[in-house]
């Protein structure tokens, strides 16, 4: 990609065009297929609680190469020590504050679809500061898990002694991110591209998260719209009531479990219609750069938050489906 | 209404007209807190904006006469329409070119006598702008049947951020395939593709200008057509 004559912004890689695959799963049909909400008997919530309410930045990464789930132990020696040798370089993760990295890899069952998934992959650096007691718990300054849920897209067509896991996220400094990426990338030769997330694809994951069952009283469904080119930038926030979107959605969706564009298209119509009769602005001229519901939001660049442990295996296979149609 | 045909009006020797549409910048309704309420008034009878026309004489011609080909472009994006505009008036050719730029149709009716024959009426969508391709199909409406034998062409613009695209690809296909019109990509912003692009338009402005011997912008698209399915 290269420079527009206008502006010092990068333009970003095109899709090829015409391609009915990749775009959240939808399948030539145009349908998207939403796996139930798994059950609480099948995974523990306790393990998965920890991925809840934190906001997860997301990159997609190129399968692993000669990735063995039984050396998870000198994995975590090696990024340790890699790390620390990186702070001696004077690469500071914190300046003023003298901190002990320790890393632990591990593997999570439970965060997978199909049974061509593999295992999520767990990395959590940890500090005991020098000044505390040696009793004192070790403190997670940094987590990042891989996973892939229902990408079969990828793992088909992998070749031989590639691990396919094409989601990562994390959370914590982005120091702590390029150090445990680039260890990744020299390791196992992959590449890992941060994940942006399209006004297309936003309106997909409000329709299928505002129709989505909640048991008790959820927080409205919002959509937040920037305007490009006015003379001072402007947002918009739309809340809407979740029983009013629910009901909305009800009378969109034809099939149960099954989502066509036709149907996320009517959806998004209809607010920004219901906008336009209040305010007389024209949304769908405008950027969405935010979606939050009940279940989960999302942003723009690619910054995720899961609320419900219910339906995290639905919201993880669109993001899985995202990330593959980055890589490929 | 004002319907737009093709063969009302007779052409004009050595010329092309192309309309550029876009649907006009869809925040008016956005007007600072300090401005009175008029500026916010949108209704369907403001749908008619007026047109404005560029024109430029080929140099060593006489000065150009009112009756120019005329190309319209119709679309969401002024200031992009008006860099395209301009990168095909600056196109090296042997023949004038008077491009007409339209928010969205109907075109104001008062006009319509002065208005010369258009040969290629091209849409322009903005990936980015749900609203442009709503205004597009809306435009549709008031073109005649006889333009879509390959005097029409729609232009999907912004296609070098895919990250911030709002409309999907395969509505816009079928939307081409519907109105039997070919279907261009470009991105406007970098100057390599808005010149190439120009230049494609001014080679189909041609043809549907008549100014190619033997080839009929009919035949021309589906040729394009043919090479589409392949």
């Amino acid at each position: 990609s290269s420079n527009g004559s206008g502006g010092p912004r990068r333009l970003s890689r095109a899709l090829p065009f015409g391609r009915s695959h990749g775009r959240l799963g939808v399948s030539s049909s145009g349908r998207l297929i939403v796996p139930a909400p798994s059950s609480q008997e099948k995974a523990d919530p306790q393990k998965t609680a920890f991925l809840l309410r934190k906001a997860w930045t997301l990159y997609s990464v190129t399968p692993l190469y000669r990735f063995r789930r039984g050396r998870l132990r000198d994995y975590a020696r090696l990024l340790g020590a890699f790390i620390a040798a990186e702070k001696q370089k004077g690469l500071a993760v914190e300046v003023g504050v003298e901190l002990d990295i320790k890393v632990a890899l591990s593997s999570l069952a439970d965060l997978r679809g199909s049974e061509l998934d593999q295992d999520a992959l767990l990395v959590q650096l940890s500090s005991r500061s020098q000044a505390s007691s040696k009793n004192s718990e070790d403190k997670v300054v940094w987590s990042g898990w891989f996973c892939s849920v229902f990408g079969d897209d990828l793992s088909e067509n992998v070749p031989e002694h590639f691990t396919c896991l094409p989601l990562f996220l994390t959370h914590g400094a982005e120091s702590y991110t390029s150090l445990v990426g680039s260890w990744f990338q020299k390791t196992f030769d992959c590449c890992f591209r941060r994940l942006a997330i399209s006004p297309l694809n936003l309106s997909w994951m409000v329709a299928m998260w505002a129709g989505c069952k909640l048991d008790r009283a959820a927080s409205a469904v919002e959509l937040v719209f920037s305007v490009p080119r006015l003379a001072q930038p402007l947002d918009i926030s739309y809340a809407i009531h979740p029983e009013d979107a629910k009901a909305l959605w009800d009378t969109v969706q034809k099939t149960p479990g099954e989502i066509t564009q036709e149907e996320v298209d009517v959806f998004m119509d209809c607010l920004y219609a219901h906008f336009h009769r209040h305010f007389k602005i024209h949304l769908s001229a405008a950027k969405l750069v935010k979606v939050s519901t009940g279940i989960a939001s999302a942003q723009c660049d690619g910054i995720v938050k899961i609320l419900h442990s219910q339906y995290l295996p639905g919201v993880l296979m669109l993001l899985t489906e995202l990330a593959i149609s980055q890589i490929q | 209404m004002a319907v737009l045909r093709p063969f009302d009006k007779l052409p004009t020797l050595n010329s092309g007209i192309l309309l550029v549409g876009s649907a006009v910048a869809p925040l008016r309704g956005l007007a600072p807190p300090s401005l009175p309420r008029p500026f916010a008034r949108r209704g369907p009878a403001a749908g008619a904006r007026p047109c404005r026309a560029l024109r430029r004489a080929v140099p060593g011609r006489a000065a150009a006469d009112r009756a120019l080909p005329l190309a319209q472009l119709v679309g969401p994006d002024e200031a992009l329409q008006q860099r395209l505009s301009e990168t095909i008036l600056q196109e090296k050719r042997d023949f004038n070119i008077n491009v007409h730029l339209a928010t969205s149709l109907p075109l104001p009716p008062e006009r319509d006598h002065l208005r010369p024959r258009i040969d290629l009426i091209v849409f322009m969508i903005d990936i980015k702008s749900k609203y442009s391709l709503k205004k597009v199909e809306r435009s549709l409406a008031h073109v005649d049947a006889s333009f879509f034998l390959g005097k029409v062409c729609f232009l999907v613009t912004g296609v070098g951020r895919v990250n911030a695209c709002s409309v999907e690809m395969n509505a816009v296909c079928k939307l081409g395939e519907a109105y039997c019109s070919p279907v261009l990509f470009c991105e406007l912003e970098l100057e390599d593709t808005r010149v190439a692009t120009a230049q494609r338009l001014v080679r189909m402005l041609r043809i549907c200008a008549g100014h190619i011997p033997g080839v009929s912008a009919l035949s021309f698209v589906s040729l394009m057509r043919k090479s589409d399915d392949d």
